[in-house]
C-alpha cells in the first residue's frame, strides 16, 4: 500500500506542478504590452489608473506575482474577474465548476460503460467478424475530434430525428449528447486496452481452472478475468479525464453549457488575466489529484504494487 | 524501456502490406495527399470565391466557366498550378460538387484547400516535435549521468502541465496586434508561430522512447566493440546509434502527425489556429456546425469536413499501428 510519506510526497508534487504552472501563467499574460484594458478604446488615464490600481496591475512586477502567489497558496483567493464586472474568480469558478464536473463524469461513465462493454465483446469473440468490427471503431472513434462527432450527433439526433435538445443546460436529457460526443474518443481507447488486458489474463493458468470447474464463459470473464484486465483501464483514467476536461473546451461551445471551458476561452480571448489562470490552476489541481487517486486505486485492484513511485 | 534496441528488421514492408486494412488505408491517404497538393490545379472555384446565386446548395455539382478575376488570382498565387488547369481544363471549373456555404462558397475547394493547410501544419509540427525531442532524448541519453536526470526531470514536470491551457493564452495572447507585429518581423507569420508552438509541446514522449533506445544501444556491444576500436563520440552517434534509432522514431512520428493535426483542428475550430480567409479543416468543421439552425440544415458542411478529418486522421492511426507492430515483432501477437 501507498505510505504516508508517499503520499505526502506526491502531493508536495502537485504544489509544484502549480507552482510552475501559475508562474507560466502568469509570465504569460504579463507579457501583452498594453495590459487587460487597452482594447483599442482611448480610456482617460485617470480612470485607467484607477482600474490598474484596483485589480493591482500597477504595482512592480515581481510584487504583483509574491501577492498572487500569496493569495492563490495561502489564502485560495484566485483574485477577481477584470471582465466579469462584480465576480471574483471563486465566485465564477464555484457556478460553472460543478457544470462541468458533472458533464466530465458523465462523459466518463460513457466511456466506461461502452469502452468495457466493447472490450470485452472483442475479446470474447477473438478473431471473429465482431472483434474486427469493434476494433475498427476503435481505431475510427480515437481519431476522429470530439466536435465531429458532435456535429454528426446533432445532424443525427437533434435535426433530423428530433430526440435531444440542442443548447443549454436545463434538464438532464442536454447532457446525453454531450457525454457521447465527449466520452466517445476515450471509449474506444478503453476498449482496445480492455481487450488487450482480457486477452493477456484469459491466456493465465488460474482461468483455465475456472473454466475447469464449470463456470461459464460469462462468469469467467466478468468475475475471474474482469479485475486483472482493468488495470491498464484504470491508469488510463488519469489521461482520460485530463483529455475529457480539455475536451469539454470544444464540446461546452458547441451545446453552449455554462461550465469552466467556455470561460475559459472567453477569458483567454478577452485577456481576463486572473479568471484565465484561475481556471489553469483548478484544471492542475483537478487532473494531479485525479492521477494520485488513480494510483491509489490501483495499489488497491493489484495488491502486488507498492506504492513507492 | 526495452533492453533489445529496436531496429529495422527485414521484411519490414512486407509484414506492413500482408496486415489486413494497411493497403486500403495507404491508398485512401495517398489519395487525400495527393488531392491536396494539386488542388490549385483542379478545376474548381477558390475557395474564397463568393457567389450569393448558388448560396446553400446541396451536392450536386456543373460544369460552367470559370470567373476570370478568379482565374487571374490564381494566376497571381499559384502561377504554374494555373498554367497546368489552364493547358488540361482551359477556363471550364466544375461547382457545387459537395455543395455550398451559406456564402455560396464551393465547399470541395474549401476542403482540399483547407486539407493543404491541415497537413502542412500535421507535417511541419511533426518535424519541430522530431528534432526537439529526438535531439534531447539522443543529448540525455548519450550524456547520461546528472545531465540526463536533470533533462528527465524536466519532461517529468512538462508532462503535468496542462499544454492546451497554456497554448489556448500564449496564442491569445500573441493576437495582440503589437506583439504580432513583433513576430512578423522575425519572418513568423499566424501559421509558422501555430506549428511551432503545437511541435513545441509535442515531443516529450518522443523525447523518452529516444532517451530509453539511446541508453539500451550505449551499452550494445558493438557499440563497445567501436568504441574499443578508438571511435570518438560523434562518430559512435551518427554510425551506430541514429542509423538505429529510425524505427521508433518513424512508428512514433506516424503517430504523432494525426495527433497535431487533431490538435490545429481543435484551436482552428475555437479560433485560435487558423485565421479567416485561410481554411482548414478545423475552421470548416466550426462553420459547418455553425450553419445548423432551425432555419435549414446544411447537413454537408458538417458530414464532409468531418469525414475528410476521419480519413486523414483514422488511416493515419492505423498505418502508425501497423509500423509499430511490423517495426516490432515481440509485439506481434
Amino acid at each position: 500500500m501507498i505510505t504516508p510519506r508517499t503520499l505526502l510526497l506526491r502531493l508536495l508534487g502537485v504544489a509544484g506542478i502549480v507552482l510552475v504552472v501559475v508562474t507560466v501563467c502568469f509570465a504569460l499574460m504579463h507579457a501583452v504590452p498594453g495590459g487587460p484594458f487597452d482594447d483599442g478604446r482611448d480610456i482617460d488615464p485617470a480612470i485607467k489608473a484607477n482600474l490598474l490600481a484596483r485589480y493591482d496591475l500597477d504595482a512592480p512586477l515581481p510584487q504583483q506575482y509574491v501577492r498572487y502567489m500569496g493569495n492563490v497558496f495561502l489564502r485560495g483567493d484566485l483574485g477577481p474577474s477584470l471582465k466579469l464586472r462584480d465576480y471574483s474568480v471563486n465566485q465564477v469558478l464555484a457556478e460553472s465548476l460543478p457544470v462541468s464536473m458533472t458533464l466530465g463524469v458523465c462523459a466518463l461513465l460513457v466511456a466506461l460503460a461502452i469502452g468495457l462493454g466493447a472490450g470485452a465483446l472483442a475479446a470474447a469473440r477473438r478473431g471473429g467478424w465482431v472483434d474486427t468490427l469493434v476494433m475498427g471503431g476503435a481505431t475510427l472513434g480515437i481519431s476522429l475530434p470530439n466536435f465531429v462527432i458532435a456535429g454528426l450527433l446533432v445532424l443525427l439526433f437533434v435535426f433530423h430525428w428530433r430526440l435531444f435538445p440542442l443548447t443549454g443546460l436545463t434538464s438532464p436529457a442536454h447532457l446525453v449528447l454531450p457525454s457521447i460526443a465527449l466520452g466517445l474518443p476515450f471509449a474506444a481507447s478503453i476498449a482496445r486496452l480492455f481487450r488487450t488486458g482480457l486477452l493477456e489474463v484469459l491466456g493465465e493458468d488460474w482461468i483455465r481452472t475456472a473454466r475447469a470447474k464449470g463456470l461459464t464463459g460469462r462468469a469467467v470473464l466478468w468475475r475471474h478475468a474482469a479485475r486483472p484486465a482493468m488495470l491498464p483501464v484504470v491508469s488510463f483514467l488519469g489521461p482520460a479525464l485530463a483529455g475529457i476536461l480539455s475536451g469539454s473546451l470544444v464540446v461546452e461551445q458547441i451545446f453552449a453549457i455554462p461550465g469552466m471551458g467556455s470561460h475559459f476561452v472567453d477569458s483567454a480571448l478577452n485577456a481576463d488575466y486572473y479568471l484565465a489562470s484561475g481556471v489553469v490552476i483548478v484544471y492542475t489541481v483537478l487532473v494531479s489529484t485525479a492521477n494520485l487517486a488513480v494510483d491509489l486505486g490501483y495499489a488497491l485492484l493489484d495488491p502486488r504494487v507498492e506504492g513507492s513511485t | 524501456m526495452s533492453a533489445v534496441p529496436l531496429r529495422a528488421r527485414p521484411g519490414v514492408w512486407r509484414r506492413l502490406v500482408r496486415r489486413p486494412g494497411t493497403r486500403p488505408a495507404l491508398v485512401v491517404l495517398a489519395i487525400v495527399v495527393a488531392l491536396a497538393a494539386v488542388a490549385p490545379a483542379l478545376p474548381l472555384p477558390l475557395p474564397s470565391e463568393m457567389d450569393a446565386r448558388v448560396a446553400s446548395a446541396g451536392p450536386g455539382g456543373a460544369w460552367r466557366v470559370a470567373d476570370p478575376v478568379s482565374l487571374g488570382q490564381l494566376a497571381d498565387d499559384h502561377p504554374w498550378a494555373a498554367a497546368l488547369r489552364a493547358q488540361v481544363f482551359g477556363d471550364a471549373e466544375l461547382a457545387g460538387v459537395l455543395g455550398t456555404d451559406d456564402l455560396g462558397r464551393d465547399l470541395l475547394a474549401r476542403v482540399l484547400w483547407g486539407g493543404r493547410v491541415s497537413l502542412l501544419v500535421g507535417l511541419l509540427a511533426t518535424l519541430v516535435s522530431a528534432v526537439v525531442g529526438v535531439g534531447w532524448g539522443l543529448v540525455a541519453g548519450y550524456v547520461g549521468g546528472r545531465l540526463d536526470q536533470l533533462m528527465m526531470r524536466v519532461v517529468d514536470v512538462a508532462y503535468s502541465i496542462p499544454f492546451l491551457f497554456v497554448v489556448i493564452l500564449l496564442i491569445a495572447v500573441l493576437r495582440d496586434e503589437e506583439l504580432a507585429g513583433r513576430m512578423r518581423a522575425l519572418g513568423l507569420d499566424r501559421l509558422s508561430v501555430l506549428y511551432l508552438v503545437i511541435g513545441g509541446i509535442s515531443w516529450l514522449t518522443m523525447a523518452r522512447i529516444v532517451r530509453g533506445q539511446v541508453l539500451a544501444l550505449r551499452e550494445a556491444p558493438f557499440v563497445s566493440a567501436a568504441r574499443a576500436l578508438g571511435a570518438g563520440g560523434p562518430r559512435i552517434v551518427r554510425a551506430h546509434v541514429l542509423p538505429n534509432l529510425w524505427g521508433v522514431v518513424v512508428v512514433y512520428l506516424t503517430l504523432t502527425v494525426p495527433r497535431v493535426m487533431l490538435f490545429e483542428a481543435f484551436l482552428s475550430f475555437l479560433g485560435l489556429g487558423v485565421e479567416p480567409p485561410g481554411v482548414s479543416w478545423g475552421i470548416l468543421a466550426s462553420e459547418g456546425l455553425e450553419s445548423l439552425t432551425v432555419l435549414g440544415v446544411s447537413w454537408w458542411l458538417v458530414v464532409f469536413p468531418g469525414l475528410a478529418l476521419a480519413l486523414t486522421l483514422g488511416t493515419l492511426n492505423l498505418l502508425g499501428d501497423a509500423l509499430r507492430d511490423a517495426l516490432d515483432p515481440r509485439l506481434v501477437r
